[in-house]
């Protein structure tokens, strides 16, 4: 048995979004981790347990660099959503796989965002608010996005139900 | 409808005892200093008071409330105006407070709450009103619900009578205290408050002294630390007692009425098809004893912190033995149909999966007893705690779908097992979560939000069947 797939796929340059956002947070990171390195070697204490410690850390953000890499295409072709009149489902994760369904008449109000990235390749992210949960989909078209907005907008108004 | 309104004077001294209590360290720190009388302190506690009746007069004379055929309005403020609309049916829960004073005067505290809002504090607080208002607030609120065409049961007829349908025994009340795990909580309470408010100087003789009982031997701290902990029971079990006493539940049409309380009667309106959910909660002194706690979840901003900062919790049943619990609680709630829920444990076979990232301590371990050998005893002793717990939670947890529309899951809470009780419609979002490698063994997790409080409460079952995965599902999309 295959693992299920939802039938809606985003367009493919949320890739190039996720190669730059990783790029990004590794560099973020490596910044840190050298400006630790020489306020370590300022106070002259850069040796035995900092020395392993700092090596562990760099190592780390390194193979976690390359495998957040290696995986975006597997990301990509598990990364789906579907609506449906009764609720709308959204699935995300290669090696962890995660399938989350919100009832169209839960939802309290959805949000758009779009970070830098994300505009250049004219895409945006919404964000679906219940009374309890909030929920991202990421990497949809700008007219997509505004289409199912309208969309879930125009469901929520036929099924009424209060908190 | 009524004419906009200002609440009862007594609001006022209310406004006043709370502006004075603010500045209560003042108070002490004169009195500690010995300047109480002196021209300094008289000074400045004169001043003290006149700003505190200032800003109450001010906030008694800017406040107003309305209340008409289908919402409450309360107006705030003299510069910047505030209103506040709450339509009834949107009200969660009707708080009602009376100190033990503010009886004569057939005048209590209301405070209101919807599920909206941020603040730990009510959306509408009346400080002080009369009691007429609560009834008119009441009887606008169920006009409304019995318009909006909710079904009427027998029970809405013929419950007329003002006999409670559950009451707390006092010997019920101690037997509660005794059992609550939280002392330790008011033993910190108790060392916050020592800290903060004894001067300095003290704590530094205290400090001496102990090291001086330090000296006379283990025995003697031994001793203290017992006494201390007696005391903080004691404390513990006045502080529930005044809390707790004369806790009744009173069921009338489609309204649930909690009242308890000593010298401050505090009494909470819940409209039925408010409750998100239900919790049973037993910790294992508790069931040694044969006895649960319920606790309803509620949604909206509940002024959820206590005194020491631990989320108050709201009991229904704070304390029942466990073959009156499902009795009780169908007497209660006749639509919620409660049986005891015939859980199927989802996950007995499956105790690799809770602790095969667990044992990775042990390499860890012998990694660290080359460096130190404490620290491979501590991770030692907590992966064993983990593993206690992890252990527990593969054996207990599980789930029933009860009918069509509720859902009842086990799980463990720390040492606590906990069933929560949903219906389906407050159930906010489904999620169920796999691994590349646990997908091929058809196992994987599943998630249900709740909204309770201002938080998420999220009911959780882990590694379990994709069979029992699907039953939840289609129990969720209402293909069951």
């Amino acid at each position: 048995m295959n693992y299920p797939l939802l039938p809606k796929q985003m367009p493919d340059r949320i890739k190039s979004v996720w190669k730059k956002s990783n790029i990004v947070t590794t560099g973020i990171f490596l910044i840190i981790g050298v400006l630790a390195t020489a306020l370590l070697n300022w106070f002259e204490v850069l040796e035995g347990v900092w020395l392993w410690t700092i090596g562990i850390y760099f190592s780390v953000i390194l193979v976690w660099f390359i495998i957040a890499m290696i995986l975006i295409p597997y990301r990509y072709q598990y990364h789906r959503y579907e609506i449906t009149p009764e609720d709308l489902s959204f699935q995300e994760g290669y090696i962890f796989r995660t399938i989350t369904h919100v009832p169209i008449n839960r939802i309290q109000h959805i949000e758009t965002e779009q970070g830098p990235f994300l505009r250049k390749e004219k895409l945006m992210e919404m964000v679906i608010h219940t009374a309890a949960s909030s929920h991202h989909i990421s990497g949809l078209d700008i007219e997509e996005a505004v289409n199912l907005r309208q969309q879930i907008i125009e469901l929520v108004k036929v099924a009424k139900e209060d908190v | 409808m009524s004419e906009r309104k200002r609440f009862h004077p007594l609001a006022l001294m209310i406004y006043l005892f709370n502006g004075m209590k603010s500045w209560i360290f003042v108070f002490f720190l004169l009195i500690v200093n010995g300047e109480l009388m002196s021209a300094f302190g008289i000074i400045a506690l004169s001043a003290i008071v006149l700003l505190v009746l200032i800003q109450a007069l001010w906030k008694y004379f800017s406040q107003s409330y309305q209340i008409s055929s289908e919402k409450i309005v309360l107006y705030r403020g003299v510069f910047q105006k505030k209103e506040t609309d709450i339509p009834y049916e949107r009200i969660q829960t009707i708080k009602q407070r009376q100190w033990f004073f503010f009886k004569p005067f057939d005048t209590i505290q209301l405070l209101i709450e919807t599920a909206g809002g941020d603040s730990t504090k009510a959306e509408a607080s009346m400080p002080a009103v009369n009691i007429g208002v609560l009834d008119m607030i009441e009887n606008y609120r169920q006009g409304e619900q019995q318009a909006s065409g909710s079904q009427t049961t027998d029970l809405d007829m013929e419950k007329a009578s003002d006999s409670a349908d559950y009451r707390v025994t006092n010997s019920q009340i101690v037997l509660f205290s005794v059992t609550d795990l939280s002392i330790i909580a008011t033993l910190i309470a108790i060392i916050v408050f020592v800290s903060e408010f004894i001067p300095e100087n003290w704590i530094t003789a205290a400090t001496s002294m102990a090291e001086s009982i330090w000296r006379a031997g283990w025995l003697a701290s031994l001793f203290v630390l017992l006494v201390t902990l007696i005391i903080a029971m004691g404390l513990s079990l006045i502080k529930t007692f005044i809390q707790y006493y004369d806790f009744q539940v009173t069921r009338t049409n489609k309204t649930l009425t909690i009242e308890s309380g000593l010298f401050e009667r505090k009494t909470q309106k819940i409209p039925l098809e408010k409750i998100q959910g239900l919790k049973i909660r037993q910790q294992p002194i508790r069931k040694i004893l044969g006895i649960s706690t319920v606790e309803l979840l509620l949604a909206g901003g509940q002024e959820s912190e206590g005194e020491s900062g631990v989320v108050k919790k709201l009991y229904i049943l704070p304390i029942i033995s466990d073959n009156q619990l499902y009795s009780v609680l169908a007497q209660l709630l006749p639509e919620w149909n409660f049986k005891r829920p015939e859980i199927s444990y989802v996950s007995h076979k499956k105790l690799w999966y809770f602790w095969r990232w667990k044992l990775l301590f042990i390499p860890l371990a012998v990694g660290l007893a080359f460096l130190n050998h404490w620290f491979a005893v501590a991770a030692l002793v907590m992966m064993l705690v983990l593993l206690l717990l992890s252990g527990l939670n593969c054996q207990n947890q599980g789930y029933q779908i009860q009918s069509a529309h509720r859902v009842c899951i086990q799980s463990m809470e720390w040492f606590t097992k906990v069933q929560t009780f949903a219906e389906r419609q407050k159930i906010q979002a489904f999620s169920e979560e796999t691994s590349k490698w646990l997908f091929p063994k058809q196992i994987g997790h599943t998630s249900m939000y709740l909204k309770a409080g201002l938080a998420i409460e999220v009911m959780e079952l882990r590694f379990i069947d994709f069979t029992d995965v699907k039953q939840l599902k289609d129990f969720y999309q209402n293909n069951y």
